[in-house]
């Protein structure tokens, strides 16, 4: 992919066809018919744009109760000053707007209602607004009113400026959004859409709180259509019936398009507060993979968990704020800060990158004669866990517990001891497991180890299929135990016992797992290999999978042809009906060479097979899953297209 | 009509090479549409009343690839019966520079469609300034269309035209008006009636 340059207004990436390096994005915009602005024609936007804030020195007169210390940024929306109020002594941010929206008629009165609204906001993650007002400016405002805000000033950086730099993580990132969450909610609670969420409005103080800016600011400055420009200034001005004037005031209007919810630019009057969700997934997205969800027609971004190593059940959440139709979206934002929270508190790397260390163990506590078997094992093995939030087994720590117990027990056994001793052990042991397991099952769960918490692990680097591993295991379970099976008999039939013979029972007990085996390793063997394509490179170790679920009925398959081929041509191959007159060793000779005829024979027909059948499976397995039919076909080949009809949308 | 579809042949070239076709056939296949277009009269009859002509063109093209498939014979080459001169290598050119890898051939043409009107409507723009005897000007300030560089170079413009800033200013103004007017105005001509115009426009501005 060639780098392609930005435009340096909106950001959109510029293509080359565009003659003269035009941006089209903002060449369509100015399209628009519901670019509305507070300026009542384009030459005052031109002032606007232009316009140099005033220096310390010119504001200072017009509030003298403030000390006026220095400009710390100025955007479409203003300028801000840094001042300490002398009364209070304390520190103020002083916003002020840009003249020339002040000159429209009906600001004065939109500005008292929505500032007053504005600063009934008290929230600790919301800019408080202290106070706001007009002050005549005489010159600075050429002859008109200079409108303020008074607001709580805010010792830190902005996101933007982290995000320049980029030290945002994405366990920072989480520890930010419920904030602005909890801010956003409270704003729609008292019907406040920001409609102008980025990075630039989100401030974080020197104590790491979240501070959000301009509540509501964009809707003041004049971003809604309605009542926004007096209709005959306009029309005087640019010639069209009813139109409002339309400006190159970009950067007030549109804010930055790269944030604002698909129908905040298509359809501006039916904004409400999901788009302030939509915002929001996309300042989240790139805090924590560090970049824009690719615009344009939306579906093309990559899930976060792809870029970068989160819990991949933050995909959903910022998938869903990102959703095109507001419906579809988180309907509350506190939905949205429930989804992160519990997300983080059930994984067990906090969903994001580094490892805490691991909380307390509940293990069994085997206080009893065997005390130095604990010592031995320094590392504690959990029978009893948490997973999911809730308390559940741990199934390999059983495992390991049982194998243990049954080594006791075996060794007892062949040292000699009578049945009864073991019967006992094997109580006692059974009775510890139980003890033990209750006892952990009534701690308090944060006590508990962490199990993972869910099939899908939570960091992104690939991993083997396990299902793949068990049913290779499995398999070789059956082969074990069929020859333990084949020893086992050999040996009982051959000795006497005293009391149940452990060999017999432990032969037994494996061959009946190794006569599951079939059907086992085939099960892990298809169900691993409909992992490993659905996880899309998470999980590899397809040949191993295959290997599993071929193997048994490869092997049923050919034993029945061997047994088939030998029953049937045995016959064909039979040469003892000619050769009846020759004596006894030719006959076993004859046998044998009929045999090998046989054998070959049935090489012939297995060996092709199973290539065969390998092949299909292994391109089957393959492909990629979820690939339709049209996607195979030769790319010359079209669909079949509609009846022609103009009326297609 | 004929100045319509010299504007908007690219995306029709780029649908039909990203359905798979070479350079050569893409353009057989461009060319014989047209003249079958043309040739049937097919675009007076259109009524308009129902729809937007881009979606029409597109569907037009995509049944007469097919038939032309299915009759499995090449389209008209050019050559002799060339109707409308069409810049086959420009064409080419700009179809490997797009970032087309990933987009389906529907998708491809809308794309092409949106910046195909945006050239078209600074080409008009360009004539008009033309026909009045101020290239020199459209020239210097064609740039300043898109908002991208605000003001910085107005004082450079003027030593260059010879005019005062504030004279300037203002023609850039002008011009940015003007071009609004012409965009509208181009995309009324593919669309049913004045008020499918803003829709138009969103839906293209998607599709970049």
């Amino acid at each position: 992919m060639t780098e392609q340059e930005k435009c340096t207004k909106c950001g959109s990436p510029l293509p080359s066809s565009v003659r003269g390096g035009l941006c089209p994005a903002c060449l369509f915009n100015r399209g628009l018919e519901t670019n509305t602005v507070g300026y009542t024609d384009d030459a005052q936007a031109e002032a606007a744009k232009r316009w140099t804030p005033p220096t310390v020195e010119q504001l200072a007169p017009l509030f003298p109760e403030l000390d006026i210390l220095e400009l710390i940024g100025r955007g479409g929306m203003g300028a801000v000053y840094k001042a300490c109020e002398k009364q209070l002594d304390r520190l103020v941010a002083l916003k002020i707007l840009p003249p020339e929206i002040g000159r429209e008629e009906a600001f004065a009165q939109r500005f008292a209602r929505e500032a007053q609204a504005m600063a009934k906001l008290g929230h600790t993650n919301i800019v408080t607004i202290h106070s706001f007002g007009q002050r005549s400016a005489g010159e600075l405002a050429a002859g008109g009113d200079l409108y303020f805000f008074i607001m709580e000033y805010v010792d830190g950086l902005s996101l933007r400026q982290l995000l320049d730099a980029g030290t945002v993580s994405p366990k920072e990132a989480l520890a930010i959004v419920p904030r602005i969450c909890d801010a956003l909610q409270y704003a729609h609670d008292r019907g406040i859409v920001h409609r102008d969420i980025k990075p630039e409005n989100i401030l974080l103080n020197r104590q790491g709180q979240v501070k959000i800016a301009d509540f509501g600011l964009a809707k003041l400055v004049g971003l809604s259509a309605a009542g926004a420009a007096s209709p005959t200034a306009a029309s005087a001005e640019t010639g069209s019936p009813g139109a409002p004037g339309v400006t190159q005031a970009g950067e007030n209007v549109m804010g930055t398009p790269q944030y604002m919810a698909p129908e905040q630019i298509e359809r501006p009057r039916a904004v409400d507060h999901r788009a302030d969700i939509y915002s929001l997934g996309v300042v989240f997205y790139q805090m924590l993979t560090g970049e824009l969800p690719k615009g344009g027609s939306g579906k093309e971004f990559e899930p976060p968990s792809r870029k970068v190593l989160i819990d991949v059940r933050l995909d959903e959440v910022v998938l869903r704020a990102l959703e095109r139709e507001p419906a579809r979206r988180y309907q509350q934002v506190s939905e949205l800060r429930t989804q992160v929270e519990t997300i983080v508190g059930t994984s067990p790397e906090g969903a994001a990158g580094d490892n805490p260390p691991r909380k307390g163990v509940a293990d069994i506590d085997v206080d009893l004669q065997w005390n130095t078997w604990r010592k031995r094992w320094h590392k504690r093995i959990p029978i009893v866990g948490v997973r999911d939030g809730k308390r559940g087994i741990h199934w390999p720590g059983l495992l390991m517990w049982l194998i243990f117990a049954g080594i006791v027990l075996g060794v007892m056994g062949i040292a000699g001891a009578n049945w009864q001793a073991v019967a006992v052990i094997g109580l006692a042991l059974a009775g510890v497991l139980a003890l033990g397991i209750l006892r952990a099952w009534a701690m308090p769960i944060d006590q508990l180890t962490q199990l993972e918490s869910s099939p899908i692990r939570d960091d992104a680097s690939p991993r083997m299929s396990r299902l793949a591993v068990i049913g290779a295991l499995w398999a070789q379970f059956a082969f074990i135990a069929f020859v333990l099976m084949f020893m086992g008999y050999t040996i009982a039939a051959g000795q006497y016992h005293q009391g149940p013979d452990f060999f017999q029972m432990l032969a037994v007990l494996l061959g009946g797992i190794g006569l599951t085996a079939p059907f086992g390793t085939t099960i892990c063997g298809a169900v691993g290999i409909a992992q490993i394509r659905h996880s899309a490179g998470r999980i590899y170790g397809l040949g191993l999978a295959l290997f599993d679920a071929l193997l048994f009925p490869l092997l049923i398959l050919d034993g029945l042809i061997s047994a088939g081929c030998y029953l049937g041509l045995h016959e064909v191959f039979d040469y003892r009906g000619p050769i009846q007159t020759v004596g006894a060793g030719t006959m076993q000779a004859v046998r044998h060479l009929s045999d090998t005829w046989v054998a070959l024979v049935v090489l012939a027909i297995v060996i092709p097979l199973n290539w065969f059948v390998i092949r299909r499976a292994w391109r089957a397995a393959k492909r990629p899953a979820g690939q339709t039919a049209d996607q195979r076909m030769p790319p010359n080949t079209a669909p079949q297209s509609p009846t022609l009809s103009p009326a297609d949308g | 009509m004929e100045e319509l579809i010299r504007a908007y042949w690219f995306p029709l070239y780029a649908f039909v090479r990203r359905q798979g076709n070479s350079p050569q056939q893409a353009e057989d296949l461009t060319q014989g549409f047209f003249t079958h277009l043309l040739e049937n009269k097919g675009l007076t009859t259109v009524d308009r009343s129902k729809g937007k002509f881009r979606s029409f063109l597109l569907a037009a093209l995509k049944n007469f690839a097919a038939d032309q498939r299915d009759k499995a014979h090449a389209a008209k080459r050019g050559g002799n019966r060339q109707v409308i001169s069409l810049d086959a290598i420009e064409a080419e050119v700009h179809y490997a520079k797009e970032l087309a890898d990933t987009m389906t051939p529907e998708r491809l043409f809308e794309r092409s469609w949106a910046i195909a009107v945006l050239n078209q409507v600074v080409l008009r723009l360009e004539r008009e300034y033309v026909e009045r005897g101020k290239s020199a000007a459209f020239q210097a300030l064609r740039h300043l269309l898109d908002g991208q560089a605000d003001g910085q170079f107005h004082a450079e413009i003027a030593g260059q035209l010879g005019m005062t800033e504030g004279a300037v200013r203002v023609m850039a103004h002008r011009m940015r008006r003007r071009y609004r007017e012409l965009l509208r105005d181009e995309i009324m001509q593919t669309v049913a009636d004045a008020e499918l115009v803003d829709d138009e426009i969103r839906y293209l501005l998607q599709c970049l």
